[in-house]
């Protein structure tokens, strides 16, 4: 029998993470401590039996591609089942970047052409979640139907960023992409099941359209619904889009606590990732960490407060990690303040720098709809002098600093590591 | 290093390990918040770039078949040698069990045979060190020697388990002995032995009946026939087969700095991946100067300790001088002082655990537990609001009912006499 495919959309830069995905594919952003993003998508398919899985890439795959090791941490690989990242190749006539994320799947229309599937799968790669995507499956063959997208009912604050769907009876009526005062509150969460046949005409009219931007939600599923053949399928668990700054922190925060919004260790839902091969953290005489997560290979000196430590972070004595996200191998030294900021790997705090600093809560001048809450974002491989103080709302993307400390005020966004 | 065999001596259990050797081997024992002992050689044998390791294993294998599974870890899963664990069996004609060090060689004789080398590394699973194994090759080489064998200058206390090595002027071993005296040799032997293949293979040939050791029936007749040499290797190193000094030698890892470095990138140590999150500390949390491993909830206090991945302490409670492996439970408001807690165990709210005189050994193992340390075996559940002394012995597997609902004394032993586990007094 044929198995179902996976079609993973990791191809997007993500440019709402600003700096953090700077560097890497949105689905590659280091999450929860020692996960990345498409982690929890990845485990989703493995834990509902999917085992045909190709992820699509474009922008910066490094990071990508050496984190899911051809499937290795999801039980992938081997002779019966499949994990592939694919990038746009352009080996045949009309090939070429991907224009958009239809575009992507047009262009890899031989996996699907090839395998004889029953339902093609298209999910984002970009969300955390814990879904099992078999009802999902089952309700769709059940309706029949051409195209089912999942939907979760969210706040009337969400919308906004999100598509969503009128629905009758399970059919979709309308579908509206990111409208500010929209009809429903019933929000597609970025998962399709197709028919393959349908799929193909859907991505066969789109790619012969000239005016389309080729995107599912854009695109593709409005011609659908237009059809009548869509329906939607209502999942009450917990979903985080994760493709801005705020909601990137208050994702990873909903993992802090007693009872984090997901298991991570749940052992009848794992979730799986290339965990560290490091040990144990650490923690020093003079350390103080509550209510934070801490991974192997840290080493804990100072203060930490509400905030996640990723793998081979060094806390020095006397520094306060406050709600804050500090990510792998970065340093922060003696003496240093971290407050509502998420530090990207491999950077150094210097001694008795401030960062997250002040009452100034200015949104960030180059991006005033995207940092407004008052977290400042530190970039891959910065390097803070000394003494520096960073206000609130900041990116910063420092790799050779002048000496001296740093005045950084709120709303700045400073980067001289082209320099 | 294409030219070398490394075989690992990982067969043992230890009578010197009471409990914790109950259900694995020396080999396998959790060591340092996050590794197995097996772990140190494994990744020696990495960075030194040997290409072939065979692991010579007889006691109750699982847990370290499981630990080492394709040997990728430590990139041993290649097309050409790798690794290779190599248990008795049964063949055509005799058949034993493997009845000593030198008699584990000799019936994995046409397998040594079989591996393109020219010298034979043979070294102990169970020590705590690194070695880049390359030097010593070539130091061997170099001399000319038959055999090498590794020394320790016994400055510090000579560990009772290991061979006293005397040498002359040209470091040339003259005399080597057993748990010997200690003021009689100014070396000791660290148990990592390299031999010029044709010079192993012949001797394991020439072993006649009884002759099942490594050292008395290999070694010390080599060093009258052939050309015997030390190596002297002055780093860290440490046995851990004894409750004592494995409970000393993960301490040292807590000393600033560390006794050894964990977190030394030129000398990493690998292990299989904590398929784990990340360790959670609640806001009522307090740690100092301890190892905290992935998958734990600490939401009491832990002092000086070392957590292995997915232990919970409660509220609280209070870990002090410790050792908890993987899984184990500590209930609320518990006090628990210089025990090692196997894994899954689970301690019931409110009881005290390493309380009292330590001047009282312990009844079945004198010898081993005496210096104040309890042992509280795998699976056991300890029950709420009891007392338990120090230099206890609280075996595996034991339910809440086991217990004699009385507090357990200085120097008492709680075991299950198992058809498996006999316990010698």
């Amino acid at each position: 029998m044929a198995k179902n495919i996976v079609i993973v959309l990791a191809g997007g830069s993500g440019e709402r993470l600003l700096a953090l995905s700077a560097r890497r594919a949105k689905p590659a952003v280091p999450f929860g401590g020692h996960y990345r993003i498409i982690d929890f998508t990845l485990s989703n398919c493995v834990n509902s039996g999917l085992s045909e899985i190709f992820v699509l890439t474009q922008y910066r795959p490094g990071s990508l591609m050496k984190h899911l090791e051809f499937g290795k941490p999801w039980h992938l690989g081997g002779n019966r089942s499949t994990l592939l990242v694919l990038q746009p190749h352009g080996a045949s006539e009309g090939l070429s970047w991907y224009k958009g994320n239809a575009d992507a799947v047009w262009q890899n229309l031989h996996l699907i052409q090839e395998r004889t599937p029953k339902c093609v799968l298209i999910l984002a790669g970009d969300h955390i979640y814990k879904m099992d995507y078999r009802p999902l499956i089952d309700f769709h063959r059940a309706r029949g139907s051409a195209l089912t997208v999942a939907v979760k009912r969210v706040n009337p604050s969400e919308t906004p960023m999100l598509g969503t769907c009128v629905v009758d009876d399970g059919r979709i009526l309308e579908f509206e992409e990111k409208s500010t005062n929209p009809k429903s509150n019933l929000a597609s969460m970025g998962i399709y099941v197709f028919e393959p046949e349908a799929l193909i005409a859907a991505l066969k009219q789109d790619a012969e359209d000239e005016r389309s931007s080729h995107d599912f939600g854009k695109d593709i599923l409005p011609r659908i619904v237009r059809n009548g053949e869509a329906f939607a399928y209502e999942f009450a668990g917990y979903w985080r889009d994760v493709g801005t700054i705020d909601a990137y922190f208050e994702a990873n925060m909903d993992l802090v606590g007693i009872k984090p919004a997901i298991d991570l260790d749940d052992g009848e839902w794992p979730i799986l990732s290339r965990f560290p091969d490091q040990p144990a953290a650490y923690l020093s005489q003079t350390s103080s960490v509550t209510t934070s997560l801490v991974c192997d290979g840290a080493t804990v000196e100072g203060k930490v407060e509400q905030s996640i430590i990723s793998p081979g972070v060094v806390v020095e004595p006397g520094a306060v990690v406050r709600n804050s996200i500090v990510l792998h191998n970065t340093r922060i030294q003696t003496g240093a303040k971290v407050n509502l900021s998420i530090v990207d790997k491999n950077s150094v705090i210097g001694s008795d720098s401030k960062v997250g600093s002040g009452i100034d809560f200015t949104p960030n001048r180059r991006y005033p709809s995207l940092l407004t809450s008052g977290i400042t974002l530190i970039g891959k491989g910065s390097y803070i002098p000394d003494g520096s103080t960073i206000g609130r709302n900041c990116v910063v993307e420092i790799e050779r600093p002048k000496p001296g400390p740093l005045r950084i005020p709120s709303g700045t966004w400073f980067n001289n590591s082209q320099s | 290093m294409e030219n070398v065999l490394v075989m690992i001596l990982a067969g043992g259990s230890s009578e010197h390990l009471p409990v914790l050797t109950a259900h694995r081997s020396k080999a396998a024992l959790p060591f340092g918040g996050r590794f197995r002992v097996i772990d140190f050689c494994l990744s020696n044998c990495m960075h030194s770039q040997m290409p072939s390791v065979g692991i010579l294993a007889q006691y109750n294998p699982a847990s370290l078949i499981l630990h080492i599974g394709d040997g990728s870890q430590w990139d041993l899963n290649r097309h050409s040698g790798g690794i290779a664990i190599l248990q008795p069996y049964t063949a055509r004609g005799e058949t034993n069990w493997f009845r000593g060090t030198a008699d584990s060689l000799a019936q994995y004789i046409d397998f040594i045979r079989d591996v393109k080398c020219e010298h034979v590394l043979v070294i102990s699973g169970d020590q705590i060190y690194k070695m880049d194994y390359r030097q010593m090759i070539s130091h061997h080489t170099v001399t000319g020697s038959d055999v090498t064998i590794a020394i320790k200058p016994s400055e510090d206390l000579l560990p009772l388990s290991v061979g006293g090595v005397a040498i002359d002027g040209e470091a040339r071993v003259i005399d080597l002995k057993e748990k010997p005296q200690r003021d009689n040799f100014s070396f000791y032997s660290l148990g990592i032995y390299a031999f010029t293949k044709k010079v192993l293979v012949e001797t394991l040939e020439g072993l006649r009946d009884g002759q099942f050791d490594i050292v008395f029936d290999v070694l010390i007749p080599l060093i009258e026939e052939k050309r015997v040499k030390a190596y002297i290797f002055d780093s860290y190193w440490a046995d851990v087969g004894a409750v004592d000094r494995y409970f000393e030698t993960s301490m040292g890892l807590l000393r600033k700095p560390p006794a050894l470095d964990l977190n030394d990138d030129d000398w990493r140590i690998y292990t299989k991946p904590s398929l784990r999150k990340p360790a959670f500390f609640g806001r009522t949390a307090s740690v100092e100067n301890s190892l905290v491993a992935s998958g734990c909830t600490i939401m009491g206090n832990v002092r000086h300790s070392i957590l292995f991945p997915g232990v919970k302490v409660n509220q609280g409670a209070v870990v002090e001088n410790s050792i908890l492996f993987e899984d184990v439970v500590v209930g609320k408001d518990c006090v628990i002082r210089s025990t090692v807690v196997d894994r899954r165990a689970h301690i019931g709210n409110a009881s005290f655990v390493g309380f009292g005189n330590p001047t009282c050994p312990n009844s079945h193992y004198p010898d081993s537990l005496s210096s104040g340390i309890t042992i509280v075996g795998s699976d056991t559940h300890v029950p709420q609001e009891i007392r338990i002394g120090r230099n206890c012995l609280i075996g595996s597997d034991l339910s809440t009912e086991y217990f004699p609902g009385r507090d357990i004394v200085c120097g008492e032993s709680l075991v299950r006499e198992t058809r498996w586990q006999k316990i010698s007094s």
